[in-house]
């Protein structure tokens, strides 16, 4: 059976961390916390961005998250992964703004047109970023927001269940069922608007 | 007479209605239409891009603030250590403020004057209060304090000091 999240050795590059980084962050070595910077703010302006669904959030978010980070560098548990434990501190972080956040959302679309149901884009034809990430946003503010965590983390962003379990601070079978929930949730969502696509494209349709 | 339901029996029938929990389907072969939509959407993600980033100047200072910061409560927590061991000296007299020429003072009961400070370009004098002040010197170069106060100034070599009242040097014996 095909792995559904690529070769192992994939996932632990995209969620890991270069260990001899760490050593030297431990030993204060200059310049190694603009290292650590430039290697890790990328993974956690994604993780933000899958978290609150929102880019323009993400960016403030992503460097509140690494200033955090930053922070408790010095006092991280060195019993609990790496890669656990920053991901445990981005979520919550997102957890507290995402209230704010969607207070704000609710105000927004209480005034706002019902937006139109496009087809969705080869993502390889998507053209620019902001489009990318304008369709990011519109799928995944659909999903609940346990259900966004658990499938943002496990499917998109590949961490294992055990690691998607400790950030949560939930048990391992819940995430299990949260991605389940959230696969199911996006199918109903996504399926009508795919066919559209291949529909426009000339592709077969079930 | 009222009819009395046993709260059990609401009990169980709320526990009757529950539903069953969400199978765990996840490590199953995902069904092909739910597998389309996520692969659709990790293709999307694949290809988002993380803006540019640049390190805030805040954080490079604070780590080089924060370094500078342990390296001096360590500083001081050796110099308290050392205080700590040699112990507390009955005669210590606390030196003069930098900006004055008093160094410290010592009174009859006074078995010693101990000061931490050294200068290179100065050396330490030993200049009577009042006339009563009385000192000996004995052939160690020890001064004995007998009676009244003394002060302890630093003076360019050869060079009286300006404190007053004057120093009166005649008035130390045996010097």
């Amino acid at each position: 059976m095909v792995d559904p999240h690529g070769p192992a050795s994939d996932r632990s590059e995209r969620a890991g961390v270069d260990p001899e980084l760490l050593e030297a962050l431990a030993a204060r070595e200059p310049r190694a916390i603009e290292r650590w910077y430039r290697a890790e703010h990328p993974r956690v302006w994604r993780t933000c961005l899958g978290l609150v669904a929102d880019p323009a959030e993400a960016d403030d978010l992503a460097q509140d998250a690494m200033l955090k980070l930053a922070d408790r560098l010095d006092r991280r548990d060195p019993a609990v992964p790496y890669a656990a434990w920053r991901t445990k501190v981005v979520v919550n972080l997102c957890r507290d703004r995402r209230r704010r956040i969607d207070a704000r959302r609710r105000a927004e679309e209480a005034g706002a047109s019902e937006r139109p149901e496009l087809p969705l884009p080869d993502p390889s034809e998507i053209a620019s970023q902001a489009e990318l990430q304008q369709i990011v946003r519109d799928v995944l503010q659909r999903l609940p927001e346990r259900e966004r965590e658990a499938f943002v983390l496990r499917e998109l962003e590949q961490f294992t269940t055990a690691e998607v379990a400790l950030a949560m601070e939930v048990g391992e079978s819940t995430v299990r069922s949260l991605t389940t929930l959230a696969r199911r949730r996006l199918r109903e969502l996504l399926e009508p608007r795919l066919a559209g696509r291949s529909t426009d494209s000339g592709g077969e349709r079930g | 007479m009222a009819d009395r339901r046993d709260p059990i029996d609401d009990l169980r029938a709320l526990w009757a209605e529950l539903e069953t929990p969400e199978p765990d389907h996840s490590d199953a072969p995902r069904d092909e239409r739910s597998g389309a939509a996520v692969d659709w959407l990790r293709a999307t993600w694949d290809q988002l891009e993380a803006p540019p980033v640049e390190v805030p100047f805040v954080l490079r200072r604070r780590r080089v603030v924060r370094t500078a910061a342990l390296l001096a409560v360590a500083a001081a927590l050796l110099a308290g250590l050392s205080i700590l061991l040699s112990g507390p000296r009955a005669t210590d007299v606390a030196p003069a403020v930098p900006d004055g020429p008093r160094l410290a003072e010592a009174g009859p009961g006074d078995d010693s004057v101990h000061t931490a400070a050294e200068r290179d370009d100065r050396v330490l004098d030993v200049f009577p209060d009042d006339d009563r002040t009385r000192t000996e010197i004995d052939a160690g170069g020890r001064l004995t304090l007998s009676r009244g106060s003394v002060q302890l100034v630093w003076v360019e070599p050869n060079e009286s000091p300006s404190t007053d009242p004057a120093p009166r040097r005649e008035n130390q014996e045996n010097r």
